[in-house]
């Protein structure tokens, strides 16, 4: 995968896990009236989510996932959003985005947002798993009557 | 990558204008050999096949239907890509969908996926562009489910020797393909389960 | 046989209306939000996307919401939810040791890399009814979010590595290996039996809970035994990836909730190989914990035949257990005799007559 379509990628994600109203909010900063058109309007579908047996045997069907995708055109440059559940607004933003993105004059205020809406995702993943800290199991095991020999 | 900008869009809201069509569709299978009136709303100017054929393949198509295209046609592989994820290009016998801009383009029907016995809805579907009929042609009569007895059904534009095929794709019933005659303000459906007979104009049973 | 009877139209119309009536209860009481749903009764919405095979937790509470509580109703709702929209394909196949996990324990091993995370779980708790919770009150201060003790801090790691790893290098464990085989798709294909392994999990990974709980049950009772042992079972969130069509590379659909279960069993060997562990697999949407055991031990039991084993359970023959596990079908197949059978039931009444008249003439 070359650099364009890691940063691509990383920015996709981004979107995809980002909450409404911080993508909302960071998009129409970085461009308040991008007068993009549509491609393909948001329209929610299914994919299949793929489990592996054991977890590296051969794959299988675990059920649907529903999502919602979008394309718009935003000065030439295609932009494609791909967004989890019934998302038509942040299907469309993610798209915008990812057109913005390749535009020289927003690539730059794209990463810094896309970073922005990562550090809020690894904060509230900290919070998460600072909770569940406390109920990690910590045994203590008892000496045995043969070990007190050693 | 694969990006190919300047594809024309799809329908303004698939969720709607999809279940539209697919009624429409229904309407057509299961009264056949009947033009049902197509709502010109439902499609767009810029799309590189005629507005009914290709409503019917954005409803109908998805990833998991192989398509395959007339030469006409082929140019309009990029965008139902694009828009239904169907896997185009691969050979007209495997496909799940045939697309034929005019009956001339049709591949012999005997050669498309003919379902199983045991699922025998497995088979091909076919939409082919059609006209409607021209004066002075020799129409056949259509019989079977859906057919208020025996009715005069005008072809469409498909030629005379295709009466052969389709005895041949009745033949193997419950197997066989079924058709979509799409015309251009309308669409009609030739399922298996019609039977098609020459019609020898101004014998006694004309009307 | 089925006929159309005509003139129930009015009624069916008023019975949907009461039910609707039914379903909002006393109307001086606030309506349940699906927010409520979702945060309050998420193991049900999980229950129902799971059976219901469509992850989307706001149309799972949906039918919580409209089936007023009856899951398996629900569940028939989202089934019927599902076909309504597009498929767009099939996602990378998920790769759970990448799981942010809320729980992980472990059965077999007391010091498994990665420790036991007990997460929210019921067990250990006592089973008594908390008449605390009889009055909704703010949770209280202890239940807040935690706090992240400075910048720096080392969070506890939320990836784990998978348990069974150690086994498998020693290899006293049957390792799975990828055939690069495309899965076939049960929703998608008709099915002949016998189904392998793939088809059975994904038919098993929508099974009624219940139905799958009892036959796992059986198997522990004599009923085609599997002896099974909870080598990992692991609770969390994962991100799904796929390659849409117009970009060529995967990207983020977003995140999903998944329970895995990984079971071992006892041994397979002869024949040159030396004895090992074998594995049953469960894998399922959401906090599904019961339903992944199950699902791991009916799997294992499923493999009877590949294994050499005496098939002596119903949970061991993959045509019962296939066809009967989709309370979708089941329920559907089952409510259909309530309604109108009457010309079916005429028949039987004058056939009775008739056996009953030939026989009082027989008589005489």
């Amino acid at each position: 995968m070359n650099n364009d379509q890691s940063r691509r990628r990383r920015r996709l994600a981004a979107f995809s896990l980002a909450p409404l109203d911080q993508l909302a909010e960071g998009l129409k900063r970085i461009c308040p009236r991008p007068g993009h058109t549509f491609l393909r309007r948001p329209e929610s579908g299914l994919v299949m989510v793929r489990g592996r047996i054991g977890n590296t045997g051969p794959a299988f069907n675990i059920g649907e996932m529903l999502v919602t995708r979008c394309t718009v055109q935003y000065r030439g440059l295609l932009g494609h959003g791909w967004t989890p559940g019934r998302t038509a607004r942040q299907a469309e933003l993610a798209a915008l985005g990812d057109a913005l993105g390749q535009a020289a004059e927003h690539a730059g205020a794209i990463d810094r947002l896309v970073e922005k809406l990562e550090k809020i995702k690894q904060n509230q993943e900290a919070r998460q798993s600072a909770e569940l800290e406390d109920s990690q199991v910590d045994f203590f095991t008892l000496l045995r009557g043969e070990d007190q020999n050693d | 990558m694969t990006e190919r900008p300047g594809l024309a869009p799809g329908f303004e809201d698939y969720g709607l204008s999809s279940q539209r069509v697919f009624r429409l569709a229904l309407g057509c299978l299961s009264r056949p050999c009947r033009a049902l009136d197509f709502e010109a709303r439902e499609g767009r100017p810029a799309w590189p096949l005629p507005p009914v054929a290709a409503a019917l393949a954005l409803t109908l198509l998805d990833s998991a239907t192989p398509v395959w295209l007339s030469p006409s046609w082929r140019k309009a592989g990029d965008w139902l890509r694009f828009h239904r994820g169907c896997p185009v290009g691969g050979q007209a016998e495997k496909a799940a969908f045939i697309l034929a801009a005019s009956p001339a383009e049709l591949p012999p029907l005997a050669s498309l996926n003919q379902g199983s016995d045991r699922y025998p809805d497995s088979s091909a579907t076919v939409i082919v562009a059609s006209v409607l009929p021209l004066d002075g042609r020799r129409p056949w009569l259509a019989e079977g489910p859906g057919l208020d007895g025996p009715v005069i059904f005008e072809g469409h534009g498909l030629e005379a020797g295709f009466l052969d095929q389709w005895r041949g794709n009745r033949a193997a019933y419950p197997r066989g393909v079924d058709i979509f005659l799409a015309g251009e303000k309308h669409l009609a459906g030739l399922p298996r389960s019609v039977s098609l007979a020459d019609f020898s104009g101004g014998d006694s049973r004309c009307m | 046989m089925y006929v159309a009877v005509k003139g129930g139209a009015k009624a069916i119309e008023a019975a949907h209306r009461l039910m609707a009536k039914r379903r909002r209860g006393n109307p001086e009481l606030p309506g349940i939000s699906l927010d409520q749903i979702r945060e309050q009764l998420g193991l049900a919405v999980d229950r129902v996307m799971a059976e219901g095979s469509l992850y989307s937790p706001e149309l799972a509470a949906l039918a919580v919401k409209q089936a007023r509580g009856d899951l398996v109703e629900a569940i028939f709702l989202l089934r019927a939810a599902r076909a309504t929209f597009p498929r767009f394909g099939y996602c990378l196949p998920v790769d759970t040791g990448t799981m942010r996990v809320e729980r992980r324990i472990s059965a077999t091993w007391k010091d498994l890399p990665g420790g036991q995370l007990l997460g929210p779980t019921f067990d250990y708790t006592h089973r008594l009814l908390d008449y605390s919770l009889m009055e909704e009150k703010e949770p209280a201060g202890r239940d807040g979010p935690a706090e992240i003790k400075g910048p720096g801090m080392k969070s506890p790691e939320m990836k784990r590595p998978k348990a069974l790893k150690a086994l498998l290098g020693e290899g006293l464990m049957e390792a799975e290996e990828d055939d690069g085989r495309e899965p076939g798709d049960i929703t998608r294909q008709p099915v002949d039996f016998p189904v392998d392994r793939a088809g059975r999990l994904q038919n098993l990974a929508r099974s009624d809970e219940g139905f799958t709980l009892a036959l796992a049950y059986s198997t522990q009772r004599g009923f085609g035994s599997v002896h099974p042992f909870v080598a990992e079972l692991r609770q969390g969130t994962l991100s799904v990836e796929f390659t849409p069509e117009e970009l060529g590379f995967p990207v983020t659909l977003g995140e999903i909730d998944l329970t895995e279960c990984e079971t071992v069993n006892q041994f397979k060997g002869g024949g040159g190989q030396p004895p090992t562990f074998t594995r049953g697999y469960g894998l399922a949407f959401g906090h599904n914990e019961r339903k992944a055991l199950a699902m791991a031990i009916v799997d294992r039991a499923l493999r009877a035949e590949e294994l050499g084993e005496e098939i002596k359970g119903p949970a061991q023959n993959q045509e019962f257990v296939f066809s009967h596990s989709d309370n979708v079908e089941a329920a559907g197949f089952v409510s259909h005799i309530k309604l109108p059978h009457y010309v079916d039931f005429q028949a039987e009444l004058s056939m009775l007559r008739q056996m009953r008249k030939a026989a009082n003439d027989d008589q005489r």
